[in-house]
């Protein structure tokens, strides 16, 4: 076992390596760079001369080769030492510091009630296969998972400005938007939290309830659910220790995933729903080409991706005696 | 010894579906004794692993008993098993305690991610004040039972790094754990080798000796019925066509569905090398349409084209002791085999 985990590690650390050089590469894989770009979209009209250009370019380390600029910033990212997004000109763990909160204060909710919602409903519906409720919750699934997310934000937007009155846009009612934190800006939040987190959150209880379903459906036939009825356990006892043990399997392996996606996933329902979260902050800097910010905010989610492999793994090995260490 | 342990009078259970009623269990009847080996022998589908999950009252979705009774005899007073809510702790009480049963498939019938030791300690407990260690005691003594090398470490172990026969030994020390006074056996060597089956057998056998309980064996083959059962029931479509002691069925069985039975057995030397084996001949009707009258007749080498196909026989003391539901039970002549012939 600790074996397991020193070799892992060893294999995380080459992984994010390899990760950083390809996530830089891709970076800049876009004709220009962020110069260019700036250009662009600043110059209304007005022209930047070459010796500008030139100049920003030198500012940003931008006419260095590529080799030393990655070397550069891997070394100062190393050191804990994000540098400066060239947009924003802040620095980026100050960026993140803004933003990482908020974000997580809308995906670490969603995240538990997906798995609290989703797991019994999915248990019961494959208990009461073909009950009305069954029905229902298939019903509702299917459309949670086929509606685009976005949609579905802007038909929640719909509804609850028309119907309930609710400040829909953003995470905060307009006075408290730009207050300092205070009991009653939490509150706030609290109150404008809930159609994030469905937004966010139906896909994911959608697709959990039918995974458990289904897993649950060929578990329930299984001699061994069988074997354990014949020895005289109560259906309830027998359900939660047999067969929803072996079912919860393909749910735990998922659970890596949701580390990355808490931090990422929510990008197109937060620029629909004008969220300040981590989502439009990683499409702008990519979009602009802002190095340093992206390619930091990448190599995070990487880290948290290896991470969440590596705690999947090791559910799953505790959830299954049959999964050796190889 | 010859106190009642268990009757079953005309148990009926049925699946119900769109596509129709299956009348799994049609009116079996039967007794059956204290410490007494009972062998239940049909082919697949014949309704043999449904009746015996009708006593414990485990008959999957969507079966159903419809009728008869299942009296179950404990210190004088008899408990009609087929009344109870399947679910109630009364039948529960029983189950696993006093009649235990042991699997075909002794690798899907365990738990892959539990321990042995966890899921035969788990059946102790529920039904006796055992701590943990002393269910742990237990559990490595019932693994003794059976016949498990090294008990102190096999309890700990997963099922998947056990083979095939301990894997079964581990079921069987699941199912004597709590000392119960019938043991259903489905099937419990079709899915082990040759090798293993014997010394499965054997273990059986033994431990009947040493603890006297009653053992019902559900088979399909006729090889183990001669080893290890007092007495036979024969059952075709749900119904028990024949009912004797072993001798007198393979000596002398009565229905001509268990003398085709008895002659389908390959035995060394009597086929020619290429000759063709002896197959009884056509196959079970298609359950959702049984025929009217014997349930055999389409198979039956004695069909007189007329009773047989319109009037139910009814089960008749042919010989002393020897039961048949054949309407020419006695005066058809079927052949026997000797024992010895039908044990591999």
């Amino acid at each position: 076992m600790t074996a397991y985990v020193i070799r892992r590690f060893l294999q995380m650390i080459v992984i994010m390596l390899i990760v950083s050089i390809v996530a830089f590469i891709v970076i800049q894989l876009p004709p220009g760079d962020f110069v260019d770009a700036y250009v662009t979209t600043i110059s209304g009209g007005e022209t930047f001369t070459q010796e500008t250009i030139d100049a920003l370019r030198a500012q940003f380390g931008l006419d260095e080769p590529f080799l030393i600029q990655y070397v550069k910033w891997i070394s100062n990212v190393l050191r804990g030492n994000y540098g400066v997004s060239f947009q924003h000109q802040r620095t980026v763990a100050d960026l993140l510091g803004e933003r990482l909160p908020l974000t997580l204060a809308i995906t670490l909710p969603t995240a538990v009630l997906v798995y609290l919602i989703a797991i019994p409903i999915g248990i019961y519906s494959a208990l009461n296969q073909y009950s009305l409720l069954d029905y229902l919750f298939s019903f509702v699934g299917f459309i949670g998972l086929a509606i685009p997310n976005f949609l579905f934000a802007i038909i929640l937007l719909y509804i609850g400005s028309q119907y309930f009155d609710a400040n829909v846009a953003g995470l905060f009612s307009p006075e408290y938007e730009l207050a300092p934190w205070s009991f009653g800006k939490f509150l706030d939040l609290l109150s404008n939290l809930w159609i994030p987190v469905i937004v966010v959150g139906t896909a994911g209880t959608a697709g959990t309830i039918r995974v458990m379903r289904g897993m649950m459906l060929d578990e329930m036939r299984q001699p061994y659910v069988e074997t354990a009825r014949a020895k005289g356990l109560s259906e309830a006892r027998l359900i939660f220790k047999y067969p929803v043990r072996v079912a919860i399997s393909p749910v735990l392996s998922t659970i890596g995933f949701v580390l990355p996606a808490l931090i990422s996933g929510t990008a197109i329902v937060a620029i629909v729903l004008n969220l300040p979260t981590t989502g439009p902050l990683l499409l702008n800097a990519l979009l602009a080409q802002d190095m340093l910010l992206a390619g930091s905010m990448i190599l995070f989610l990487s880290l948290l991706t290896v991470i969440g492999t590596f705690v999947s793994d090791l559910l799953l090995i505790w959830a299954d005696p049959r999964i050796q260490f190889e | 010894m010859s106190a009642t342990l268990l009757e079953v009078r005309n148990l009926q259970t049925h699946f119900v579906s769109e596509l129709g009623r299956v009348r799994a269990v049609d009116g079996a009847s039967f007794r059956l004794e204290s410490g007494q080996t009972l062998g239940i022998v049909g082919e697949s589908g014949c309704g043999k692993s449904i009746m015996s999950r009708s006593i414990l009252r485990i008959v999957p979705h969507p079966g159903e008993i419809v009728g008869g009774k299942i009296l179950y005899q404990r210190d004088g007073e008899s408990i009609d098993l087929a009344a109870l809510d399947p679910k109630s702790a009364e039948i529960r009480a029983i189950r696993g305690a006093e009649i235990a049963m042991v699997f075909q498939e002794p690798m899907t019938s365990l738990s892959p991610v539990h321990t042995i030791g966890d899921q035969i300690s788990e059946a102790i407990r529920l039904h006796q004040l055992f701590s943990k260690a002393a269910a742990r005691e237990r559990t490595i003594e019932v693994l003794s039972l059976v016949g498990m090398p090294r008990p102190e470490g096999i309890i700990d172990r997963y099922p998947h790094e056990l083979s095939g026969g301990m894997r079964q030994r581990a079921m069987i020390a699941m199912a004597l754990s709590c000392e119960p006074r019938l043991l259903i056996a489905d099937e419990p060597t079709t899915a082990l080798d040759v090798t293993t089956q014997a010394q499965i057998l054997a273990l059986l056998r033994r431990l009947q000796g040493e603890l006297g309980m009653a053992i019902m064996f559900i088979t399909h083959d006729l090889g183990v019925i001669a080893q290890m059962t007092d007495h036979v029931i024969v059952m075709y479509m749900g119904r028990i066509v024949e009912s004797a002691d072993v001798d007198s069925l393979f000596y002398q069985p009565q229905h001509p569905y268990t003398g085709a039975l008895l002659h389908s057995i390959p035995r060394l030397g009597s086929s020619q090398p290429g000759g063709k084996l002896n197959v009884i001949r056509g196959s079970i009707p298609d359950p959702y349409a049984v025929p009217g009258g014997c349930p055999f007749h389409n198979r039956c080498r004695f069909n007189d084209g007329d009773r047989c196909q319109s009037e139910t026989p009814i089960m008749r003391e042919v010989r002393p002791g020897q039961f048949a539901s054949c309407h020419y039970a006695g005066e058809v002549d079927l052949e026997g085999i000797a024992l010895a012939e039908a044990t591999p």
